[in-house]
């Protein structure tokens, strides 16, 4: 089934709309042009996922040496910080809990979900 | 919840309120420490961003659920906000509050007059103002270092009937068990309150563990159970808990499996050194069982809740464990995500009924979805 979240002007960069849709509502973002579709609902303690920071994440090889990486790529969850990739739903730590994502498009100036 | 049969009350045995502003809190603080004091206060919390809450790393959001923070003020302080996402949302029936404001001072006057206010001020406006519903009850905070000071809180809150408990820090300058501090366990339990404990140190430097400062937020987060450790041997060794068998020790927000190899330990040494505390007439781990409770959160997640369970058979857990959110803060454990977590058989016992024996709540049960009575008449 699909769902008409938004005009695409109404979602710009940076932007997200959390919209009805599945059994526990689309979070719907837009990272630097690209558009995603996520279940507002964490794998971990069932928390309404998306409407946690987006922000990056880190990696290292050796104690006290950090990378920033992903930066506005990966979505926190807002309760217990859960770090998941937007693009894919995966989460960063293992093993692996993901959030459902959907595919999302843009059809006559309209973004939609198919859910 | 279908219908009124399929309801099952919670009693929340942590949740932090906050006030809006420093000047909302030291508006409360008594005459006596205005002035010199006052004026120390005012300029400490100015320093300290607020709420005089000393941050350190890491805590993700400040240490707040990212959806809890309301339009102005810190996480806790919107009345309205906590009744949607603790009492509608979360479903929970009864909250115990536990203010915050009292971070582990250097100065213990200070600290004193800081409880003062904070009592004064839950007073008016959670046990006040804000509880028409009558399902918030709060904490008596004292200083023990003070301990004047501490039996003044404890008598002049003790008949108001909305305090359930009296709060003391972990953090204080000697073991519970001490003699020093024993006056206001007498007081407490004179008056038919618990005392409850509860972390109080922000993470960062005034984390202390037994070798020095942690590192990293995460390191000191599993670790707050170093502050109960030392007071639960302290009270059951030294007679505290046996010269008061009805004094009832609450400790908040260090999950509960720890307790289990620590009575262990306590009861299979005791039969070595029981001469040095001849006063003790049961085993050590009797007086735990029987006198201290825990709050679940943060509830220990292993692999197979099966183990969970083994451990709360062990210690004979049936009437110490209390479920809690610790509702605002990051960490919250969410009640639909939590109680399904304990054995069927105790999950009534520790979603409210423990509750409601320790604190005296009147009118919960599982048959009726009615609110409590208020909590001071008119």
């Amino acid at each position: 089934m699909a769902v008409r979240a938004c005009r695409i002007e109404e979602l710009p960069p940076g932007s997200r709309k959390i919209v009805p849709g599945g059994r526990f509502g689309i979070g719907v973002f837009n990272s630097g042009g690209a558009l995603y579709a996520l279940a507002n609902r964490c794998p971990h303690d069932g928390a309404p996922v998306c409407l946690g920071p987006i922000t990056g994440t880190t990696e290292s090889e050796r104690s006290y040496d950090a990378k920033w990486v992903k930066d506005g790529q990966i979505l926190r969850c807002p309760w217990h910080g859960w770090e998941f990739e937007l693009a894919t739903g995966k989460s960063v730590a293992s093993p692996p809990k993901n959030i459902r994502t959907y595919p999302v498009r843009v059809e006559n100036g309209w973004v939609i979900v198919d859910d | 919840m279908t219908d009124a049969t399929d309801y099952l009350p919670i009693v929340d045995c942590d949740v932090h309120p906050a006030p809006r502003s420093a000047a909302e809190l030291l508006d409360y603080l008594p005459d006596r420490y205005q002035g010199k004091v006052g004026d120390m206060l005012r300029s400490w919390f100015r320093m300290n961003r607020g709420t005089g809450v000393l941050t350190g790393f890491g805590a993700l959001a400040t240490g707040m659920r990212r959806d809890a923070m309301p339009k102005t003020g810190p996480g806790g302080s919107d009345p309205s906000l906590m009744e949607e996402q603790l009492l509608v949302q979360a479903g929970v029936t009864c909250a115990i509050l536990i203010p915050l404001t009292v971070t582990g001072m250097a100065n213990p006057e200070h600290e004193a007059a800081l409880c003062a206010a904070t009592n004064a001020w839950l007073a008016d406006n959670w046990l006040g103002k804000y509880n028409g519903h009558g399902r918030y009850r709060g904490s008596i905070m004292v200083c023990p270092d003070v301990p004047e000071a501490a039996l003044e809180e404890i008598e002049r809150w003790s008949k108001h009937g909305g305090f359930v408990q009296v709060m003391v820090p972990p953090t204080v300058r000697g073991s519970y068990g001490l003699p020093q501090y024993f006056p206001i366990f007498e007081a407490a339990v004179r008056h038919g309150l618990p005392v409850a404990t509860h972390i109080n140190r922000t993470p960062g430097i005034a984390m202390l563990s037994p070798v020095g400062f942690t590192s990293y937020y995460f390191e000191f987060h599993p670790q707050y159970t170093l502050y109960y450790y030392p007071h639960v041997a302290s009270l059951v060794m030294s007679g505290v808990m046996a010269r008061l068998p009805d004094l009832r020790f609450v400790l908040v927000e260090g999950g509960v499996s720890w307790l289990a190899p620590f009575m262990w330990r306590l009861d299979h040494y005791w039969r070595q050194f029981g001469s040095e505390v001849p006063w003790l007439d049961r085993p050590p781990s009797e007086y735990v069982r029987n006198q201290v409770l825990v709050t679940t959160q943060p509830l220990e997640r292993p692999n197979r809740t099966r183990r969970l369970h083994e451990y709360l058979n062990w210690m004979g857990s049936e009437r110490m464990v209390m479920f809690s959110t610790d509702y605002p803060h990051w960490d919250y454990d969410h009640p639909e995500a939590t109680l399904r977590r304990f054995p069927e058989e105790v999950r009534t016992r520790f979603a409210y009924q423990n509750a409601a024996e320790l604190y005296g709540l009147a009118g919960l049960s599982s048959s009726s979805a009615r609110p409590l009575r208020p909590a001071v008449a008119g």
